[in-house]
């Protein structure tokens, strides 16, 4: 794995450049912009409360797929095995995880810090708590971390299908939900209360319990990353 | 009949036959060193291991010799001795030729002399 | 002695059989024509060696370790294709840096050499670049790096001459001061003739020529003349290809004895490796 920590360092600089851009984004149009409306208006009327967290989890998926549609082929040119390419993936996706609540969490606490900006707060987790907890944290973490096992896996799909196909998978994609709810309206009543209760279990929805969904999150990254190996591992490059 | 290839031999041969040229025309004089094998790849383009058989040729003839760590230097008796091999094939090289053509041409050997002569006078 | 092994490499796409039992060897310090029509396979034989893709079946070995997804043996093998592979928002600077960062060291005085001769913008983004300077790019990273074995397919594509004669300058310097394999897979055979020692020929996927040039060019003429005087003089020879010349036909014979007997009408030379290539390759 000689080509590890150059392939790491490649993808976090590359990677860290985004989340620049990403949070001068995000800060820009949920702070920058309703500080500046309450400043003109000098009323404070604005109030705003973002959290951080769902838009990072869609960042993991832009950005997941950014790191396999351009940083492969650049690291097979230079003799990279694909097992190190997919470590230093998952490396890369750890550390910037971890950077991002960081981030999040000093933004959450400066931003109250700052007198003069009042009514906007950054917040985390979908539970709506504005206090951090560990629980909250790590919850958090994996949420970005399923973000990028998503982005990785559809950029690896996207690369290994040829276009045709493509195309059938997005239109069946499309289509699924509506196919799961046709389906779960047709089950009988008792089954349908089974199926909530299960999912509100694993969730930990019905405990509130913030680990079991934490679990339940890391489990299906697991899962997705396995599919990304399966297919990454006889990648060509053409 | 005898005929042999038209014009163009191996590369190293005429690598090794134009250096040989240039030693009996003067342009390398004994003592001179000749361009590098690098230097000859890169004018030419040729190979540079090519380029090197070719002076080896050369070298085992005892026409040029290598200094360690300077390169290839003319040695004292080159140019006589190339001269003196160019002399002694110059029967094989040129005259069988001329003589063969003469025939085909119906010329005969006082005819040739003629010519000959009038080409030295032409000097 | 360090060598590339090719043994009994098959590669299918599906029904298509691309490559059918190459076995080759490339040694150490030598510089390779790799020759072949388009769609012969030569690109893909590369693609194998380098890792991009895998053999349906065989193996690539270097000093007999297997090389596929082996980065000791890759750190030491080098392609540089049509398709770059590079991220095409990286400026150069930024890609010869982080070539750097994969191989450990990186030939700067070589490099910055070959930018001033060629007059390369070290800040223009690699995807912003003319074909002509994406492949002086592709070159001095080839050319920089400490690879043992490098693979360059078409690497003039796109250059003027004057660049090509800077590129067979930088080629041969380096070649002499840091000695290493070099293929040049090219359909400039041409001008690149002079450089190559050996010569392989892939056709149709096959391997049909794997020999050292100047035996190969030794071995062979082309013999013209007209009629019945060349069929008869030819009958016994190993005539490869045939083709007609003004009023006349030329015969492309291969393990031709250096000296014969030749009757009026018939012109014996040697062929350069163009000339041999075509006629192979028809």
């Amino acid at each position: 794995m000689m080509k590890l920590l150059p392939n790491i360092k490649e993808r976090l600089r590359r990677t860290y450049f985004s989340m620049g851009n990403f949070y001068a984004i995000f800060l820009t149009f949920t702070v920058l912009i309703p500080v500046f409306t309450n400043f003109i208006t000098s009323n404070n009327s604005v109030s705003t409360s973002v959290d951080p967290s769902i838009p990072s989890f869609f960042y993991g998926i832009a950005i997941g797929i950014v790191l396999v549609t351009s940083g492969f082929n650049s690291s097979i040119q230079f003799g990279t095995s694909r097992k190190t390419i997919f470590v230093a993936y998952i490396i890369t996706t750890v550390i910037i995880s971890i950077s991002m609540i960081v981030i999040n969490l000093f933004l959450s606490i400066g931003i109250r810090q700052i007198s003069w900006i009042k009514n906007i707060e950054v917040t985390s987790a979908a539970f709506h708590l504005s206090q951090y907890s560990l629980g909250v944290l790590v919850f958090d973490f994996v949420l970005i971390m399923i973000g990028f096992s998503f982005g990785i896996l559809i950029g690896l799909i996207i690369k290994r299908v040829k276009k045709e196909y493509l195309l059938i998978i997005g239109t069946i994609l499309m289509f699924t939900p509506a196919l799961v709810s046709y389906i779960v309206e047709r089950l009988s009543h008792d089954v349908q209360q089974q199926l909530l209760t299960f999912i509100s279990v694993i969730t930990g929805a019905e405990n509130r319990n913030i680990w079991a969904l934490i679990t339940m999150i890391l489990v299906i990254t697991i899962m997705l990353h396995l599919g990304s190996w399966l297919i990454i591992r006889r990648q060509p490059v053409k | 009949m005898y005929f042999k290839f038209d014009e163009e031999k191996p590369l190293y041969l005429q690598i090794a036959q134009q250096i040989e040229d240039a030693i009996l025309q003067g342009i390398y004089k004994p003592g001179d060193q000749i361009p590098s094998t690098t230097e000859v790849s890169k004018d030419y383009r040729i190979n540079p291991a090519t380029v090197l058989k070719g002076m080896n040729i050369l070298v085992n003839k005892n026409l040029i010799e290598k200094k360690r760590g300077l390169g290839m230097f003319v040695t004292q008796d080159s140019q006589t001795e190339i001269l003196e091999n160019r002399q002694t094939n110059f029967y094989t090289d040129y005259v069988l030729d001329t003589v063969k053509r003469a025939q085909e041409l119906n010329i005969n050997l006082n005819e040739l002399q003629n010519l000959i002569k009038k080409g030295y006078e032409n000097e | 002695m360090s060598k590339i092994q090719i043994i009994d490499i098959n590669k299918s796409y599906g029904k298509k059989h691309v490559l059918k039992n190459i076995n080759l060897t490339f040694e150490e310090n030598k510089i390779y024509g790799l020759l072949g029509r388009n769609g012969a396979g030569k690109s893909t034989l590369m693609n194998l060696i380098s890792n991009r893709e895998f053999p349906t079946n065989g193996e690539i070995t270097l000093n007999g370790e297997v090389v596929t997804e082996n980065e000791k043996a890759l750190s030491q093998i080098y392609l540089s294709s049509e398709k770059s592979l590079f991220n095409h928002d990286a400026k150069i600077k930024r890609i010869f840096k982080t070539a750097e960062s994969y191989y450990g060291s990186f030939n700067w005085k070589l490099a910055i050499e070959m930018i001033e001769k060629f007059d390369v913008d070290i800040n223009s983004k690699f995807g912003k670049l003319s074909t002509g300077y994406s492949s002086i790019t592709k070159l001095i990273i080839a050319l920089c790096i400490p690879a043992k074995f490098i693979f360059l397919d078409e690497p003039i594509l796109g250059l003027d001459a004057n660049h090509r004669d800077l590129f067979y300058e930088f080629l041969i310097e380096t070649y002499q001061e840091q000695p290493r394999t070099f293929v040049v897979a090219t359909h400039i055979i041409e001008e690149m003739e002079k450089l190559f020692e050996h010569i392989i020929i892939i056709k149709d996927g096959m391997v049909i020529d794997d020999v050292d040039l100047d035996e190969l060019l030794n071995s062979c003429a082309i013999i013209e003349g007209s009629g019945s005087i060349i069929d008869n003089f030819t009958k016994d020879l190993d005539v490869y290809y045939e083709s007609k010349v003004i009023g006349m036909k030329r015969i492309y014979a291969k393990n031709f004895p250096s000296i014969s007997d030749a009757p009026d009408g018939i012109n014996i030379r040697r062929m350069n490796l163009q000339e041999y290539f075509v006629g192979r390759t028809n």
